[in-house]
């Protein structure tokens, strides 16, 4: 895939060589970043079955394999209850299952589900349909609109073998992405809940924090009918950033990049603090704030 | 080689540097194939964006990292499908850049690019990814039909129907051209 290969079989007719020759041969830089920036906070996918196969396995293994079974299967059961009773707040639309053939399940409205993920419908990765979104199994359930050319993905915490929850929202149409997060811990080494537990007024942390360099104090913010306050700015210029990953990551679901501007509004749902960040390099935020102006403010929360 | 096959390794493990890295040497194939499959810029990106989350997020389920590019042709294949479904709905037209006057050798060539162009539009995806995969790309029909999951057999067919649907369109091009006075 690296290089061009010279297996052909036979001449063809030098117009169409020459026509096939033509196009690019090199993909746009703002492609290349926005396409791989919102990786690390992606979970991959394991077969545990797998790695079985490799292990030698214990008898006293095997008893704490049987017991951490049990225990999984027990946060697999309250889970799906747990997912099976919010979607039943939902309305008159079909459960997530009801149509696995398809990674979108239609509500009566027009509405779109999305972030099915990997033990729902689908891949939970959208792309290109402009419409009306809402979450599946992400709370608060998050409603929204975008353009063509948007993708969304989804953030999850992942347990092999068992639940996958959703922890986010990625959102965004190649020049810049928009975040939507419930952050369960701060200055995390890595995804998930390993870092400090998250502080009461977020916002006030994040005007502290010597790794950002904010262009300012917070100011009001309302979104979705939720007021809050936001930050904007960009890393510090002597941020520790994460030697293996290569981001520093405030939050736990929000890696971020020194040649990145972000904005980070945070809203008040109950006793959560959703955060809503608006990333893009530096050089194209300001392209980038419109487009993501428009798209967070079609946001509502249905069930909030 | 090695180098890549480390790479894989250690992205499979869950290390997004590697991953970035090795995603970086191989995007600029992956989209110079899908925009020829494609002809769209928006849906090829699409289409490489797709294929490089699917192959972070599945990267652990694969069992050889030797297979590596050929596991990552297959993802691209069917995310341009994917794309190629959607543009189907949405039909768009390309204008050809045409600006100043053009001598009568120009207006062929421009004609058989066009004509090409629309005669590639028309074939089926799967016909479109094995002529840019052979003849843009040089990969071998063993190959690509074991990246498809197809016989060889199967591969050289679609391979043979669209080749021969560009050189039809060439020549109805040339006839049609000659009857307009389009070539001398």
């Amino acid at each position: 895939m690296s290089t061009r290969q010279g297996g052909r079989d036979g001449a063809i007719d030098p117009r169409i060589e020459s026509w096939l020759d033509e196009g690019p041969e090199r993909a746009p830089a703002q492609f290349i970043d926005a396409t791989l920036a919102p990786i690390p906070a992606m979970a991959q996918r394991r077969r545990s079955l797998v790695a079985f196969g490799r292990m030698t396995v214990t008898f006293a293994a095997l008893g704490r394999l049987a017991a951490a079974a049990v225990l999984v299967l027990a946060v697999g059961l309250v889970g799906l209850a747990f997912r099976g009773g919010l979607v039943g707040h939902e309305g008159p639309s079909p459960s997530p299952t009801s149509s696995p053939s398809t990674s979108l399940t239609p509500l009566p409205s027009g509405v779109w589900y999305t972030n099915n993920g990997p033990f729902g419908a689908g891949s939970g990765i959208e792309s290109g349909r402009a419409g009306t979104y809402q979450t599946q199994i992400f709370r608060p359930a998050l409603r929204f609109t975008v353009p063509a050319k948007w993708s969304m993905s989804q953030l999850v915490r992942t347990f092999v073998g068992a639940e996958e929850n959703a922890v986010g929202i990625p959102m965004g149409n190649g020049t810049g992405s928009i975040v939507v997060t419930i952050p369960t811990s701060v200055n995390p080494p890595a995804p998930g809940d390993l870092g400090t537990p998250v502080p009461p007024d977020l916002v006030a942390w994040l005007e502290a924090n010597p790794q950002l360099a904010l262009t300012g104090p917070a100011t009001p913010v309302t979104i979705g009918g939720f007021s809050g306050q936001e930050v904007e700015g960009a890393l510090a210029a002597d941020v520790r950033l994460d030697p293996a990953e290569g981001y520093y990551r405030p939050v736990d679901f929000l890696p971020l990049l020194p040649r990145q501007h972000v904005r980070i509004a945070v809203i008040r749902i109950g006793p959560q603090q959703l955060m809503i960040a608006t990333i893009a390099n530096a050089d194209v935020f300001e392209v980038f704030r419109p487009e993501a102006d428009a798209v967070i403010g079609s946001f509502t929360f249905p069930s909030s | 080689m090695a180098a890549q096959r480390d790479l894989v390794e250690r992205a499979s493990g869950g290390d997004a540097v590697a991953f970035d890295t090795l995603a970086r040497t191989v995007i600029d194939r992956m989209y110079a194939i899908a925009h020829r499959v494609l002809r769209d810029t928006h849906l090829a990106q699409d289409a490489v964006q797709q294929a490089l989350w699917s192959a972070w997020r599945d990267l652990p389920n694969l069992r050889d990292p030797d297979r590596f590019d050929a596991w990552l042709r297959s993802l691209l294949v069917r995310a341009c499908y994917e794309e190629a479904r959607r543009q189907r709905r949405s039909p768009t037209v390309t204008l050809l850049a045409t600006d100043g006057p053009s001598t009568p050798d120009e207006s062929s060539q421009i004609a058989d690019r066009d004509a090409l162009d629309r005669a590639f539009r028309r074939l089926d995806p799967e016909h479109r990814i094995v002529i840019v995969l052979h003849h843009y790309e040089g990969v071998p029909l063993v190959e690509i039909a074991e990246s498809l999951g197809i016989p060889v057999g199967t591969a050289r067919s679609r391979l043979h129907y669209g080749l021969k649907r560009l050189r039809d369109a060439l020549v109805a091009d040339a006839g049609a051209g000659r009857a307009e006075g389009w070539i001398a």
